[in-house]
C-alpha cells in the first residue's frame, strides 16, 4: 500500500463514489454525467480516493455517513486515463479515509464557465467509470 | 395575508417554451402516431417519472451524506410542470429523473442510436439543455422563465 504522502503516479487508479440513483444500467450512457459534476462548494475539484492507499476500494465508503454507504456505487478509474483527458489528480488529505485527492480541473468555477465542453468531458468520464463499477449494496429506489 | 396571496398570484411564472419549440427545439423523442406501444404503457412511464419527482420533492438536505442540498420546492415544481407539458406534447417519458448535486433536477433521454438529451432544471422555470448526437458537437440551450405579462399575452 502506498503512503498518501507519496506523489500520484500514472500507474495508479482512483476511486470515485457514485450515488446509486445516478446509474442507468443497460443504457448507452450507463452513468449520469452528474456523477462527475462538482458541487457548488467544490472549488478545488471533485473528490476521489487513491486505490493504492486503500486496502480495498470499498474502504473509500468510510468517508460517507454510515446510513448512506450502501447507496453508493464504486467506480475505479486508471489515473492514466484521466491524464489522457487532460485531467490530473492532486492529493488532498482528509481525516476519514487515507488517499483522498481531488481532480483540480473539475472544479465548479471551470464547469460553470463552459457547460457544453465539460458535459462532453463528463460523458467521457462516465464511460471510464462504467468499465469498472461496483454497484451499490442497496439498489436505488424511486425515492432517489 | 390576503395582499400577499394576491401578490403571489400576480407573479405566477411558467416556462417560456411553447409548441413547436417544445418538441422540435429540444430534439426530444416523440411518440410516433403509429406507435405499437399501448397508450396506457406510455402513460405509466410518465406516471413513474412524475412519482419520482414527487419523491425528490420530499428529499431533505444531506440526502447523500455529503451535505448536498435538496432541490428547492420551486425547482421541483418547475420540473413537474415541465414534465406535464412534455407529456401533453406527446414526448416519450425520460429514461430517468434524478436530483442533481446543486439543488437541481435532471431529466435524461437516451436512445439506442446513442443520442443523449439532458434537461437540468436549476431554478424556478429555468433550465440548461444538453443535446449530444453521435458525430456532432454538443448543443447547449438555455430555457428561461416566461414573465407573467408575456404569459398573459
Amino acid at each position: 500500500m502506498k503512503d498518501e504522502d507519496e506523489p500520484v503516479t500514472p500507474d495508479e487508479s482512483v476511486v470515485r463514489l457514485v450515488w446509486g440513483a445516478f446509474l442507468r444500467p443497460g443504457e448507452p450512457v450507463p452513468v449520469q454525467p452528474v456523477a462527475f459534476k462538482p458541487r457548488d462548494d467544490e472549488t478545488d475539484g471533485i473528490s476521489v480516493f487513491r486505490a493504492a492507499c486503500l486496502n480495498d476500494p470499498k474502504d473509500a465508503l468510510a468517508a460517507m455517513t454510515p446510513d448512506k454507504r450502501a447507496r453508493y456505487a464504486i467506480a475505479v478509474i486508471p489515473v492514466a486515463e484521466l491524464l489522457a483527458l487532460g485531467l490530473s489528480v492532486k492529493p488532498a488529505k482528509i481525516d476519514a479515509v487515507p488517499g483522498h485527492a481531488v481532480i483540480p480541473e473539475l472544479n465548479i468555477t471551470a464547469v460553470k464557465s463552459d457547460r457544453a465542453w465539460w458535459k462532453v468531458l463528463q460523458l467521457q468520464l462516465v464511460e471510464l467509470a462504467a468499465k469498472n463499477l461496483i454497484p451499490p449494496a442497496e439498489p436505488p429506489t424511486d425515492a432517489s | 395575508m390576503r395582499a400577499n396571496e394576491h401578490e403571489r398570484e400576480d407573479t405566477v411564472q411558467t416556462w417560456a417554451i411553447r409548441h413547436p419549440e417544445l418538441t422540435i427545439g429540444l430534439e426530444l423523442p416523440v411518440h410516433p402516431a403509429t406507435s405499437a406501444a399501448p397508450a396506457i404503457d406510455r402513460a405509466r412511464s410518465w406516471d413513474k417519472r412524475i412519482d419520482q419527482l414527487l419523491a425528490i420533492r420530499q428529499l431533505e438536505d444531506d440526502w447523500d451524506g455529503q451535505g448536498t442540498p435538496a432541490p428547492a420546492v420551486e425547482v421541483v415544481d418547475s420540473a413537474l410542470v415541465l414534465a406535464l407539458l412534455l407529456r401533453r406534447e406527446g414526448i416519450e417519458a425520460p429514461t430517468g429523473v434524478v436530483q442533481g448535486v446543486n439543488g437541481d433536477v435532471l431529466f435524461d433521454w437516451q436512445s439506442p442510436g446513442g443520442k443523449y438529451v439532458e434537461v437540468e432544471v436549476n431554478g424556478p422555470y429555468t433550465a440548461d439543455v444538453f443535446i449530444q448526437v453521435p458525430g456532432q458537437p454538443m448543443k447547449h440551450l438555455r430555457l428561461e422563465t416566461q414573465e407573467p405579462d408575456e404569459a398573459a399575452a
